[in-house]
């Protein structure tokens, strides 16, 4: 099964482009049961992605904090 | 936050939590995105502003009209005495923008929540999805100030002249002309990469803190001083869009208390696609250490 990784402190936030919309954009390259790891020290991101992934249909896999780094792994459901 | 030149305009997130139910204060959540931010979750009571189609003439490159300033109003339930309080996506950016074009249309009691959106979920507060709803006002907007608003022959007429500062608030790499606009952004790219002659590269995120609060009033103070945007010139703020640069253009006109500065909003997307106007390409100037 496949698995990518996205964190979003790498990337700095410009105008025209959120954070959730780079989740958004990974998530939508992945196959049917692929793993996206999502990381982000911003509880706000955190927060969207997970709202995000229930509306769309995603399945959190799993979640963690540790020294204030979130960790959120998202699984493809359908396609 | 009273070291401030104008304090009244910041609130912080226990004074919003406190004043969620007043009924002379509307907080609006201004958002670029509101699928990402407002539609999954947001301030008890805030209503949106979707910067997109309501902060700008969607047929015209342009800011809202007085008009739809008006109808915007009376839309949000609001009277020219109502406390507004902004916040919003993008580290506060389109909720300062959001500031300056309901400053530029004469609303007293404009105010901007310190730490915006990323402070109040950081601290864990409520939220709710529940959207709320208003009785229309009748809103009549003051006389638009267009002193706070630069455009680009004003800005051309600037260049090489001593009592004035142009400060670009984009990235170095922006500003030196290694890009001009990040790969992704297709719609605000530009013919020609750079920066406008005689500006200083000060980025928008260097006046915040790491919680996105602001600095203190004497770190902004060292922070523009030093690089020569000082309160006697007027200053013209830019970035690509305009929304970078209102963020700054509230620093220095309301923390700072600068009498003269104006948001140049047409920004990189229109001088660096524009004919006739000339482009400097340089090392951004940040300050160096000073050896020991």
């Amino acid at each position: 099964m496949g698995h990518r990784n996205l964190d979003l402190a790498t990337a700095e936030e410009g105008c025209g482009d959120s954070a959730l919309g780079r989740v958004r954009r990974a998530y939508a390259t992945l196959d049917p049961g692929e793993l996206l790891e999502v990381l982000t020290t911003v509880p706000e991101q955190a927060f969207a992605v997970r709202v995000w992934a229930r509306r769309a249909g995603g399945d959190v896999v799993e979640e963690s904090r540790e020294q204030g780094r979130t960790r959120i792994v998202l699984r493809r459901l359908d396609r | 936050m009273t070291d401030y030149a104008h304090p009244e305009v910041l609130v912080n997130t226990e004074w919003l939590a406190g004043h969620l139910d007043h009924p002379g204060v509307r907080v609006l959540e201004v958002d670029w995105d509101p699928a990402s931010a407002y539609e999954l979750g947001h301030v008890p009571g805030a209503a949106l502003v979707d910067w997109k189609r309501d902060i700008n003439d969607t047929i015209r490159r342009d800011i809202l009209s007085a008009e739809q300033f008006s109808a915007l109003m009376r839309r949000l339930g609001v009277t020219p005495k109502t406390t507004l309080v902004l916040y919003g996506d993008m580290r506060n950016w389109f909720a300062a923008f959001a500031f300056w074009t309901f400053k530029i249309y004469g609303h007293e009691d404009v105010r901007l929540l310190n730490g915006g959106r990323r402070k109040w979920f950081e601290e864990g507060r409520a939220v709710t999805e529940t959207t709320p709803s208003f009785i229309a006002t009748d809103y009549r907007p003051e006389a638009a100030n267009t002193s706070l608003r630069q455009f680009l022959p004003g800005v051309r007429d600037l260049i090489g002249r001593a009592d004035h500062g142009l400060v670009d608030v984009r990235s170095p790499a922006e500003f030196t002309g290694q890009i001009s606009a990040p790969p992704e952004y297709l719609n605000e790219g530009a013919q020609r990469s750079g920066h406008i002659p005689g500006a200083v590269n000060i980025p928008w995120a260097q006046a915040i803190q790491e919680d996105d609060t602001f600095k203190p009033a004497e770190q902004l103070r060292e922070l523009y001083q030093s690089r020569g945007v000082t309160p006697d010139k007027s200053i013209v703020t830019y970035c690509r869009i305009g929304e970078r640069s209102s963020h700054t253009w509230f620093v220095l006109t309301y923390l700072l208390g600068y009498p003269n500065v104006a948001n140049y909003d047409g920004s990189w997307s229109e001088w660096g696609n524009s004919v006739g106007v000339p482009v400097e390409k340089a090392q951004a100037e940040v300050p160096q250490p000073v050896p020991a």
